[in-house]
């Protein structure tokens, strides 16, 4: 169902939260309007009780898959085998959202299994958008791109909004604002979190993450890995109220990938970044059908 | 992107100082070949849990990492990495003078294999009785077993071990593990993987399915092994754990 998600929060979804989920009352509507966004790698199985899981839920909820793998500004174009698992996903889970993220992780066959950082320079934009264009018209529709969280200042052409905005216009697809990204460059490269984000325009932002971050374990608080293992950080909280305030309601997503709470505890935040959305009526009710 | 790569490969981060602003601390390069191992590293302790708890997580990693080195990731998804840890677990036992580790890792491999294998029907007693009602002579019946479904051959009887490791992640007593060529069936059913030590019938009854032969040569093999083999009760055993098919050329 290509489309577009509601302008209200969501989750990741793990399989540990699968029975949470699956149990829960459906009569409440104190989670009204939750989605959840799942990495399509993890489902790229030719079956199970795990596929399986996604796919009772993604009858209920609507499902945005967030790829890390398919490296759209590497020098290959996104193979073959990955996107025929991808289409294969989409037909069994019907996702309205798909994403992946401005950066590479192959090369000469290998997957590096990291979010590589791209120089901002005209080659490396000429990578990335024959990279989206391939995908996009392999799978038939648009994707959101994300911004990388950037630990070191590589020698660029354009700063990162106008590179990322120049990749949009020219493929066609949206951008997914990834706030705590921004904050982690921020430290990490002393850009302007606030610049940066009134940098984009907001009709081409599909979605907003936040997460959480931790110090480097060596070098401290010099160096913030966007490790998506901890609560949301206070700062992260303020960006994305100022994120809010300049492109109007958009999805967002509390991403957790390690250390992951109790479910309560990861849609207590949920919430938390749902009530900062300012929510229209259409939005106040989503229903995937 | 060959000076990153480099860098990943664990070669000198100065191969990046021609790409970085001029006070970049390439120090930081490193965090991008720590996440990478990291990540690798963390999917094989998921993939292979108990050989993780069997020699825990410190040494696990160390292997882990050799391992990382000799058979980098090819594909984007890493749900199935490691298919060679355990021949590679095989191969360094000086390393780990653990002489079983090899078949616990290959129980895990087939756990993983087992619990991600393509869904589909399995044939039933309901199937059995159409056929014979329909006049097929049941033992020209070719079978296979179903691809949630595997044997695997231990050089040690580990499947005690094996299954306390699992469910429990350490062990309260001591459990022996001895020498002894075993078979050990592997099976999804309604989502949980079971596992059972097989008989000398048994094992070579399923190992003839594994060949695609008939239900009646499959059973001939098996009484061949085991004269007291009960074909009537291991088959619909089989038929109730839903691990056999009709195999269709």
């Amino acid at each position: 169902m290509p489309g577009q998600l509601p302008n209200r929060a969501g989750v990741s979804l793990k399989p540990e939260y699968f029975a949470d989920v699956l149990n829960a009352d459906s009569s409440k509507t104190v989670h009204s309007g939750l989605w959840f966004e799942v990495h399509p790698e993890n489902y790229m199985t030719c079956g199970g009780p795990r596929l399986r899981g996604l796919m009772d839920i993604a009858e209920q909820y609507a499902i945005s898959l967030h790829g890390v793998s398919a490296s759209l500004g590497g020098p290959d174009l996104v193979p073959d085998e990955y996107l025929a698992q991808l289409k294969s996903l989409i037909a069994r889970v019907d996702p309205v959202s798909i994403s992946e993220h401005a950066v590479w992780s192959r090369f000469e066959g290998r997957y590096y299994a990291e979010l590589l950082p791209l120089p901002r320079t005209a080659d490396a934009m000429t990578s990335l958008v024959n990279g989206v264009d391939h995908m996009q018209n392999a799978i038939g529709r648009q994707i959101l791109l994300e911004n990388p969280a950037n630990y070191l200042p590589l020698i660029s052409e354009m700063d990162e909004p106008d590179f990322l905005v120049q990749v949009a216009k020219k493929t066609g697809c949206g951008l997914l604002i990834d706030v705590n990204n921004i904050f982690v460059s921020a430290n990490n490269c002393g850009i302007d979190a606030s610049s940066y984000i009134k940098s984009v325009p907001a009709e081409l932002v599909g979605e907003i993450h936040i997460a959480g971050f931790d110090p480097d374990p060596r070098l401290g608080k010099r160096l913030l890995i966007d490790s998506h293992g901890s609560a949301v950080a206070e700062p992260v909280w303020q960006l994305l109220s100022l994120t809010l305030q300049h492109y109007g309601p958009k999805p967002v997503l509390v991403e957790r990938d390690a250390n992951l709470p109790d479910f309560k505890v990861l849609l207590a935040e949920r919430d938390r970044a749902d009530g900062m959305i300012e929510i229209d009526e259409s939005d106040m009710r989503y229903v995937h059908a | 992107m060959t000076a990153m790569v480099s860098i990943l490969d664990g070669g000198d981060k100065a191969a990046l100082a021609d790409y970085c602003e001029a006070d970049a601390d390439l120090e930081i390069s490193a965090v991008y070949r720590n996440g990478f191992i990291k990540t690798c590293i963390s999917v094989l302790k998921s993939n292979y849990p108990v050989v993780t708890s069997l020699v825990g997580e410190d040494y696990f990693s160390t292997l882990a990492h050799l391992f990382v080195q000799k058979h980098p990731p090819r594909q984007g998804s890493l749900t199935g990495y490691g298919r060679e840890f355990p021949q590679e677990i095989e191969a360094c036992i000086d390393q780990h003078h653990l002489p079983y580790l090899a078949d616990i890792a290959y129980l895990d491999r087939a756990w993983i294999e087992c619990y991600f294998a393509l869904d589909g029907p399995s044939l039933s007693g309901d199937d059995i009785n159409k056929l014979e009602g329909d006049g097929t002579g049941l033992t020209e019946l070719p079978l296979s077993l179903v691809p949630w479904a595997q044997l695997i051959k231990t050089q040690f009887d580990v499947a005690d071990l094996w299954t306390t490791l699992k469910h429990q992640g350490q062990l309260n007593s001591n459990v022996n593990v001895e020498p002894d060529n075993q078979t050990i069936l592997v099976w999804r059913k309604a989502g949980a993987i079971n596992l059972r030590q097989l008989t000398d019938g048994e094992q070579k009854f399923l190992a003839a399915v594994c060949r695609k032969e008939t239900l009646g040569a499959s059973a001939q093999e098996a009484l061949e092994a085991d004269p007291e083999f009960d074909l009537t009760r291991y088959f619909a055993i089989f038929l109730q754990q839903g691990i056999l098919q009709e195999e269709r050329e």
